[in-house]
């Protein structure tokens, strides 16, 4: 599978861009979507998913229009949404039953079989017969993730999937993700949590009021940073000035002040050392520094 | 996916949503309870309820599905808004708007599945219905209205009920305003909009007939679904309407356009509808209106003397073809006839003595040009061909049409009236229908009409059974012949899958032709059948002889006839549709025949029999509860209360036209009263009015509103002016008044008069100046004058009684019971009074079944001015005396004295006949000041409602503060209201007012005007208290009352006890009082439940 987003622009009626001119080419495997609140993020989700029409550009998946062909395109879908709920007065199982006829899965039995493996999957098959929308937020965006498989879909669309998860839940969250990566099939992760883009992302874009800042494999946003990627240590007066001055990913107490993890194009007047980047500061760094 | 599977994948969902709200849960169970509590309560073979309220078999379906039908909706309208409010709230339901499924299915799917869910609600509502009636009770399963009340009655108004629900939501996007809005436009179909264009804004519908006939179906059924579309078609169109407004989805391609075509074709087929309905029934009213004209511009030319029919029913199309002997009777030269004719029949073709007619339909009138001119006095022969439908929307164009407009019910249960039918499996054609050419309006059946020889020859298709007058014989299959031995006025014909039952009564025969599963009755009349032509006989014998009178004809049919010919708002006239000649038509399964109740009535004979220590063996029993039955029904003897808050209509089935009206004539010219006479004297007397029961005394009664009528106006002018319902009041007081002025002019001879009259010329019209000759001449009584005077009086005289006493005499050796009696009569105008005893055993709790002991009755006549004492001799003990002052001034006019325990007084010689004697009128003394209530020495003060609201709701009882009711034992009016009671005081009213007791804001004052001033003694008139107590009360409802008597030194509060205090004057106090107003005050405070104001008395004290 092959998704082509080409020139994509969306402006809503008043007048806001919420994508300008988007170019990505997605393949199979974890697409990982970082950017803050605000970044055109789910705006460009609901174009993939067929719920919105983009004003200009186009969207191709293995080169037919999305929009030409929603029906086609539309089978192969699974989506998880940003605040996922469910009917009242529904259980978890008559939940994903529904969801797999409308999925299309019409034989009883299978659609049983599918059921429960899914509930296997993500661990809530204990909790089946209890209403849905009388589960936690983790187990709730665990039936959301459930549903969004059970037909078996080609891309998978998860937008935001661990805003408000307690750690734990998180974790298992994203090892649910990168359990399902391993399968054929395209799954695009939005997210403004630089954690949740794992290593096991292989490709990504980095998304910044509606343009995409960065597109390729989190290895090479990591390394981008590298020239930017400071440490130094300062005591109290110190702290307050470079706060002042720098952008400051991370301050820990060390014995004679603090140890500060520094994004500047240069640190002249400091005993600054190069320090080996991770993600989140190559994500700050493009979202300060660069562009 | 295919949008179909998705549209049932969302109402699948949709359902077990709101299956599993408490809402509807709570709602359902609930509605599925009470309807399996009401089904057994009214249903069930034990059922306690009256028999009307379950007498037909549609009415277990019916009720399952209307009963619970409004407040379904309301729970429907809260769901549908919610349903809108969840999708709003849930618009993360994203994942489900990704899926492969187009705006339309989703969310037509939901909102069938909304749909389904209600109308399977109604589906287990007549299964409850279905498992009851098929396995405990005796009703007969019809399953088309299995399918029709949830189907026909309900869904339409489900459907209706969302679309709107719906539409407004997203227009209004306000729950609670919605709700109120749907629930309020429903409510008013019910109370407001359903009076407009014939019930089409009837959308419950609450009033809509529906009641299933087991011969007919419904009265109207095309109409009925017509209107029914009219709402489902509405509904959808609004749900189409909202699915276009309500973009959740992109709207796939198909269905989008689809949708927009609908929305647009939805009002011009709903438009058509409409049309169709309203002008069906709207050329009706034309129809009625054109008729009306016609009939009043009518005059009869010619008379037909001879019929030969000839009419075969084809599905519902009849070919007819009559041959007529027609007389010219108009006393001129014709050149063309007039003949009433169905407008729906056409004619084909007309031949006038052999020679082909031109000849012109409009509405109900046939004109035909007569080839040669028809000369007076000459006889003509006349073939006229026709065919078509029969129309019964002109019949009885007199009703009023607001009254037409009301459907008629039976609790619940809705019917809207048939005249006439022709359909596949039943036929009903009354005389009225013109199914044949005649040349009287049938719309009155009074004596005048005249007589023809009828021969008759019917083709039935499918096998249905025909039923007409005179002797009947089959032919060949389906076809009869029906030659009545002597002449009629009209003829009627029936036909249907009829089950014939006959019975022979000596020479008469007495068929029953009723539905074959009608079997109700069967379990009561076990070992009857045996004995039932002596019980027969008996009966019979026992209504010939209350009217004097022997049954004409040589056969009697009964016949069962659909429940809607009895939804029919007059049935109560002379020109009742149920009486024809030789037969009674009787209401299908007897449904709305309270005297059908054999269960309860069975149940009280056991009572009866347990209380009284009698035992009747299970013979006598039937035979008692079939008496019952059929003087019940065919001779008015109803005793059951009739409640128009149940049954709005009761058929009063009362045979006696059969033995006057069907079967004598009188051509009247100008004595045209005595012809109205002799008729409402033979309906008096057929129908054994009794006294009013106790219970519900004090309102005025038939005869009592004819008098207050007729001392305003004369007879005349009531005729001519009045409505309909006091015209038959007037009609039955004043005719059987004039009867019985003849009837004290001949005395004994009477009875052998009226006899011979009759009895010696059925089957022909007598002139009534032959009746008014034989009078004079025989009788010396000037009919012509009596009438006359009949027409003009507009002086009513008035009676005062006094003097009522009885005592034992010897008359020789026998000890008998002198009874005297005084009567004043100070009027201007001569007046008859009629006197009858009530002896021991009677006037009591008298027990039905017993036979009706006819009591003698005495005419007596006072001459205005004179004062008479009466005295009349009995052989048994009377307890009391009734006297009915007849046409009077007297309120109330029925008047009854209950004697004491008479002793033997030797001295006094038996006396019989009357005595003039003079009357000393105390009222005239100067010295004895009387106020009553009716005058302008009284006056009385109620409170105020002070709100708007309250006085609106109270608007009819304040109207009504003047006029006499009933008198509530259970409750006092919270108004002073009018009450008549024999022994309250007055002249020749004796009315008093009287109210709930209260903390003295009601108050009722009497003044009069001194002229001597000096010492005057107070007093009270207090009625006799037992006028006041039912039989099921024994204590008084009025106790201590106040009175503040004004005079010279001031005032002074006088207390009287009225549950002990002796009736007539009671004496309170004496007082001083000066020239000048002197005044009484009552108020509502006191012990009793309520206080009256009567009369007080100021007398000088020598």
């Amino acid at each position: 599978m092959k998704i082509s987003i080409r020139h994509l622009s969306q402006i809503y009626p008043n007048k806001n861009r919420a994508l300008d001119d988007v170019n990505l080419e997605i393949s199979d495997g974890l697409f990982g979507l970082l950017g803050p609140n605000g970044a055109g993020k789910s705006t460009l989700m609901r174009i993939l998913v067929t719920l919105m029409k983009p004003t200009s550009g186009d969207v191709l998946v293995d080169g037919l229009d999305l929009h030409k062909h929603r029906k086609e395109i539309r089978s192969k879908l699974g989506y998880l949404p940003q605040d996922f709920s469910t009917f009242p007065k529904i259980k978890t199982w008559e939940f994903l039953d529904y969801c797999a006829r409308l999925a299309g899965i019409k034989d009883k039995k299978i659609r049983i079989a599918r059921i429960d493996e899914m509930l296997e999957r993500v661990g809530l098959f204990e909790a089946r017969e209890k209403l849905a929308n009388k589960l936690s937020g983790g187990m709730k965006r665990r039936v959301g993730i459930a549903q969004a498989l059970i037909g078996d879909p080609k891309i998978l669309i998860v937008d935001e999937p661990t805003t408000g998860l307690d750690p734990e839940e998180r974790i298992r969250f994203r090892n649910l993700l990168t359990e399902m990566s391993r399968e054929e099939r395209i799954i695009i992760l939005s997210t403004h949590i630089v954690g949740d883009i794992s290593s096991t992302c292989r490709d990504m874009a980095l998304l910044k009021q509606g343009r995409v800042s960065f597109n390729g494999a989190p290895e090479i946003l990591i390394e981008k940073a590298r020239p930017y990627t400071f440490q130094i240590v300062v005591d109290d007066a110190g702290l307050e000035k470079v706060k002042q001055e720098h952008i400051v990913i991370s301050t820990v107490p060390v014995e004679n002040g603090w140890q500060v993890d520094i994004i500047a194009e240069n640190l002249n007047g400091y005993n600054a050392q190069p320090v080996e980047p991770n993600l989140e500061h190559a994500y700050v760094c493009f979202m300060e520094l660069l562009n | 996916m295919n949008s179909l599977q998705a549209i049932k994948i969302n109402a699948i969902y949709e359902i077990k949503i709101l299956i599993r709200s408490w809402f509807f849960r709570l709602f359902a169970i609930a509605a599925m309870l009470v309807l399996t509590g009401l089904d057994i309560l009214f249903f069930s073979t034990i059922s306690p309820v009256p028999r009307f309220m379950s007498g037909m078999n549609s009415f277990l379906p019916y009720m399952n599905i209307l009963l619970p039908h409004f407040s379904q909706l309301i729970v429907l309208v809260f769901l549908t808004t919610d349903l809108y409010k969840r999708d709003k709230k849930l618009n993360t339901s994203d994942v489900i708007h990704i899926r492969d499924m187009s705006n339309f299915s989703f969310l037509f799917g939901r909102i069938i599945g909304i749909i389904i869910l209600f109308l399977g609600l109604d589906i287990v509502f007549i299964l409850i219905a279905a498992l009851f009636n098929l396995f405990f009770s005796d009703l007969m399963f019809v399953w088309q209205a299995y399918l029709l009340y949830p189907f026909v009655l309900a869904l339409p108004a489900i459907v209706f009920s969302v679309g709107f629900t719906l539409l407004l939501m997203f227009i209004i996007r306000n729950q609670p305003v919605v709700i109120v809005l749907v629930i309020g436009l429903l409510a008013g179909s019910v109370f407001y909009f359903s009076k407009y264009a014939f019930l089409v804004f009837d959308i419950i519908p609450a009033k809509l007939a529906f009641t299933y006939s087991d011969f007919t179906g419904l009265a109207d059924f095309n109409l009925l679904l017509i209107q029914r579309l009219i709402w489902l078609f509405s509904g959808l169109f609004m749900i189409f309407l909202s699915v276009l407004f309500f973009k959740r989805l992109p709207q796939s391609g198909i269905s989008g356009i689809l949708l927009k075509i609908l929305t647009v074709l939805f009002p011009v087929v709903i438009g058509g509808l409409f049309y169709v309905y309203v002008d069906y029934y709207q050329s009706g009213v034309e129809l009625r209106e054109k008729a009306r004209k016609q009939i009043s511009e009518y005059e009869q030319t010619a008379q037909i003397t001879d019929y030969d029919i000839q009419l075969d029913k084809q599905g519902d199309i009849l070919f007819g073809s009559a041959n007529l002997a027609i007389v010219n009777i108009s006393g001129k030269d014709l050149d063309s006839l007039q003949f009433f004719l169905n407008p729906g029949l056409q004619v084909k073709e007309l031949l006038m003595n052999n020679s082909k007619s031109q000849f012109k339909q409009n509405g109900i009138i046939l004109t035909v040009m007569s080839p040669d001119q028809f000369k007076a006095g000459d006889s003509a022969s006349l073939k006229i061909e026709y065919n078509g439908r029969i129309d019964d929307r002109f019949m009885y164009s007199n009703i009023e049409e607001k009254e037409r407009s009301q459907t008629n019910f039976i609790w619940l249960y809705r019917m809207k009236s048939r005249f006439a039918y022709v359909t596949n499996k039943y036929m009903l054609l009354p005389p009225s229908a013109y199914w044949y050419p005649q040349t009287n309006s049938s719309d009155v059946r009074d004596l005048s009409k005249p007589f023809a020889n009828f021969n008759l020859t019917v083709g039935m298709d499918n096998n249905l059974t025909a039923v007409s007058q005179g002797k009947a014989d089959t032919l060949e299959n389906g076809t009869y012949r029906f030659i009545p031995e002597y002449p009629l006025k009209e003829i009627s014909l029936v036909a249907g899958n009829f089950e014939k039952q006959t019975v022979w009564v000596d020479s008469l025969r007495i068929n029953l032709f009723k539905h074959p599963d009608h079997n109700y009755y069967k379990p009561y009349f076990k070992v009857i059948n045996d004995t039932l032509p002596a019980v027969i006989k008996d009966l019979l014998q026992g209504f010939e002889t209350k009217v004097d009178l022997n049954y004409p004809f040589r056969r009697l049919n009964l016949i069962e006839v659909p429940i809607h010919t009895f939804a029919y708002m007059e049935n109560n006239r002379e020109n009742s549709i149920f009486l024809q000649p030789e037969q009674v038509w009787v209401p299908e399964n007897a449904a709305n025949l309270q005297a059908s109740y054999f269960k309860f009535m069975q149940e009280r004979q056991q009572r009866f029999g347990s209380h009284s220590n009698q035992t009747f063996t299970d013979l006598e029993k039937e035979i008692m509860l079939f008496k019952r039955f059929v003087r019940g029904t065919f001779s008015g003897d109803d005793n059951f209360g009739r409640d128009s808050e149940i049954m709005s209509f009761n058929p009063n089935l009362n045979v006696y036209p059969l033995f006057l009206n069907f079967s004598f004539g009188l051509t009247a010219a100008q004595t045209e009263g005595f012809a109205i006479a002799l008729e409402a004297n033979l309906k008096q007397s057929s129908s054994g009015q009794g006294p009013p029961r106790h219970w519900m005394v004090g309102y005025l009664t038939d005869s009592e509103e004819a008098n207050l009528a007729l001392a305003k106006a004369s007879m005349d002018s009531i005729l001519k002016y009045a409505k309909n319902d006091l015209v038959n009041k007037v009609v039955m007081e004043k005719g059987g008044y004039l009867l019985k002025q003849i009837k004290y002019e001949l005395g004994d001879k009477y009875e052998r008069f009226i006899k011979n009259l009759i009895s010696g010329n059925r089957f022909k019209s007598v002139p009534v100046s032959n009746v008014s000759d034989t009078l004079l001449k025989d009788y010396n009584f000037n009919l012509r004058k009596a009438v006359a005077s009949w027409y003009k009086d507009d002086k009513l005289p008035g009676f005062i009684f006094s003097g009522f006493d009885q005592y034992q005499v010897r008359d020789g050796d026998r000890l008998r019971y002198q009874v005297v009696f005084v009567v004043y009569n100070p009027s201007e105008t001569d007046g008859i009074i009629e006197v009858e005893f009530r002896y021991p055993g009677e006037g009591r709790r008298r027990f039905e079944m017993e036979e009706n002991t006819e009591t003698e009755k005495w005419l007596f006549k006072i001459a205005a001015g004179e004062a008479r004492e009466f005295g009349l001799v009995l052989d048994a003990e009377a307890r009391a005396i009734r006297i009915n002052t007849l046409i009077s001034r007297n309120l109330p006019s029925d008047y009854t004295y209950m004697f004491d325990d008479p002793e033997l007084k030797e001295n006094k010689k038996p006396f019989e006949g009357s005595e003039k004697i003079d009357w000393v009128d105390y009222t005239k003394n100067q010295d004895i000041l009387i106020a009553d209530n009716i005058n302008d020495q009284f006056d009385y003060v109620s409170p105020q409602y002070r709100s708007r609201l309250k006085a609106w709701i109270h608007k009819d009882a304040q109207e009504k503060e003047n006029e006499y009711d009933y008198f509530r034992w259970w409750r006092g009016p919270a108004q002073w209201q009018k009450l008549k009671f024999p022994s309250l005081y007055g002249e020749f009213v004796h009315s008093a007012y009287y109210a709930r007791t209260g903390s003295g804001e009601r108050t009722a004052t009497w003044v009069t005007q001194i002229v001597d001033p000096g010492f005057y003694q107070v007093f009270v008139h207090v009625p006799d208290q037992s006028d006041f107590r039912s039989g099921r009360r024994e204590s008084s409802s009025f106790g201590v009352q106040k009175y503040k008597i004004y005079h010279s030194e001031g005032v002074d509060e006088i207390e009287i006890d009225f549950s002990s205090a002796p009736a007539g004057w009671n004496y309170l106090e004496t007082y001083y009082f000066n020239p000048g107003e002197a005044k009484i005050v009552l108020t509502d405070e006191g012990n009793g439940s309520m206080v009256l104001a009567d009369a007080v008395k100021w007398e000088l004290k020598e």
